[in-house]
């Protein structure tokens, strides 16, 4: 008997937080090429590409978030977790979305981690602390304040930028990249397309570039007191007879790519994938 | 052959002549049969006039963050007073939005790298010679800067209390953060004060500092 008692209480403790959960399971019709975006605070939000003309949210919603709510139409479906006025605490929302392939989705949280891949379309990320990996085939702008940012796989044009957080990116071919951060540690590993412009600044982070030994491209490296090293030869040299800059500009190939590396402290590594 | 997203992307640096003469003749022939990127070159070029024509003083209109002020102006989830600081907060926002975009265009404008004319690698060992940072301009641009963020610092503190421990956490370190990269950037300008990276690394600083000031103050009127 006691020990029915125990095994019925174990299960109420079990199922009381699920139950609490709103289950959420919503699909809407839309364009092919609609706009399609998503505002939420804490949680975690995955997002994939399919090849549906439709939107699908599943997940659940924490005890106390007030809904899920969808407005817009077929060109622009809006996606908004709605918390009550100033709710600390609400519970988080974690969501898994199916978006149609060739959309173009923005998204915006708090905390919440943000996954997406499968997105041909133009995609726009921010967050403050989440955590954000992006595996896309479109043009990419992707903010955080101190959640890391990670790309792998994303379209040719890249525009990344933290405060803290780490930058990180394995892109196959860039043709349009602009990386940015504070304090933030920026790794690229990518090939340059003909053409190419690559802007990569920081503050203080280090910054490592990994490209292909074939490379086209014109470099100028440059930090106010940041190590410089180059894995193709030429080294840096001081910039300034008096002050403590340094610079490093060489080309290589048929330097059509242009490639501009700014930190004031940060190290900066040039490498050969 | 250049493609259009080439013509797109240089489409700046073209109107301004800094591009190789293979990179503005691609550019040019493409420009000729395509309408659609000459239109945007029009476009970039109207832009770059309109804002070398700016006054150095801008009252920003009420409506140029439409969507904020929408929604800290609610009426259904604000008291009056709220809805006065939400006011004041929509007009520092919108000053700042529009400090942040006019300032980017001017100290980029007047820092970009000098690209070079006689052909690719020409700039290689030459030193990129770039626009002297003791240009007027960039002072006041700082200025400017510092003056938005002291307001949106301001509108914060009359609302930190509404944000949550973990974000308020968040937004503080990585303001102190910020705060400590523009006093090395302007230890190391006092130093080299014609380095014009220098001040573009200052301009951007900046910019994340207003931008995340902007972000905090938008979350605290959720």
């Amino acid at each position: 008997m006691r020990n029915t008692f125990i095994a019925m209480m174990c299960t109420v403790v079990l199922v009381l937080p699920v139950a609490a959960q709103q289950r959420v399971d919503e699909t809407r019709q839309v364009a092919a090429d609609a706009v399609v975006t998503f505002e939420g605070v804490s949680g975690t939000v995955v997002v994939s590409g399919w090849d549906r003309a439709e939107v699908r949210v599943t997940g659940t919603l924490g005890r106390r978030i007030e809904k899920l709510e969808i407005t817009g139409s077929d060109q622009r479906l809006d996606l908004r977790v709605v918390y009550p006025r100033n709710c600390h605490d609400c519970g988080d929302a974690d969501l898994e979305l199916k978006v149609p392939a060739g959309c173009r989705f923005e998204a915006e949280t708090v905390s919440a981690d943000l996954e997406l891949g499968g997105v041909r379309g133009e995609v726009w990320l921010k967050s403050v602390s989440g955590r954000v990996r992006v595996a896309a085939g479109g043009s990419l702008r992707a903010k955080t304040v101190s959640g890391p940012l990670v790309i792998r796989g994303a379209g040719r044009a890249v525009n990344a930028t933290t405060v803290s957080g780490a930058l990180s990116a394995d892109v196959a071919v860039l043709e349009d990249g602009e990386f940015e951060t504070v304090s933030g540690d920026i790794e690229i590993d990518t090939d340059l397309a003909p053409k190419a412009r690559l802007e990569v600044k920081t503050v203080s982070g280090s910054v490592e570039l990994r490209v292909p030994a074939s490379v086209g491209a014109d470099f100028e490296i440059e930090s106010f007191s940041g190590r410089i090293r180059n894995q193709f030869g030429q080294q840096a040299r001081r910039s300034s007879k008096y002050g403590p800059g340094y610079e490093l500009l060489f080309a290589r190939g048929d330097g059509s790519a242009r490639v501009f590396i700014k930190t004031l402290s940060g190290s900066v590594r040039l490498l050969e994938k | 052959m250049t493609t259009c997203d080439e013509a797109r992307r240089w489409a700046d640096d073209w109107l301004d002549g800094q591009l190789s003469d293979a990179l503005r003749e691609g550019i040019e022939a493409h420009l000729a049969a395509c309408p659609a990127c000459r239109a945007h070159a029009d476009g970039v070029r109207s832009l770059l006039a309109a804002a070398s024509a700016l006054p150095r003083e801008v009252q920003p209109e009420r409506d140029l963050w439409p969507a904020i002020a929408a929604r800290v102006a609610s009426p259904a989830r604000r008291t009056r007073r709220d809805l006065g600081s939400a006011r004041r907060w929509g007009a520092v926002a919108a000053a700042a939005v529009l400090l942040v975009g006019l300032t980017a265009i001017i100290v980029a404008r007047r820092a970009r790298p000098e690209a070079e004319t006689t052909g690719v690698g020409a700039r290689s060992g030459a030193g990129a010679a770039a626009v002297p940072a003791s240009l007027p301009g960039f002072g006041e641009a700082f200025a400017e800067y510092e003056r938005a963020g002291q307001a949106l610092r301001s509108a914060l503190a009359d609302r930190r209390g509404q944000m949550s421990a973990a974000t308020l956490r968040e937004v503080e370190d990585n303001l102190r953060i910020i705060d400590g990269a523009i006093v090395s950037l302007r230890m190391a300008l006092a130093q080299n004060p014609d380095c014009s990276e220098l001040s573009t690394l200052l301009a951007a600083t900046y910019g994340h500092q207003i931008d995340l000031l902007r972000t905090a103050n938008q979350l605290a009127s959720m």
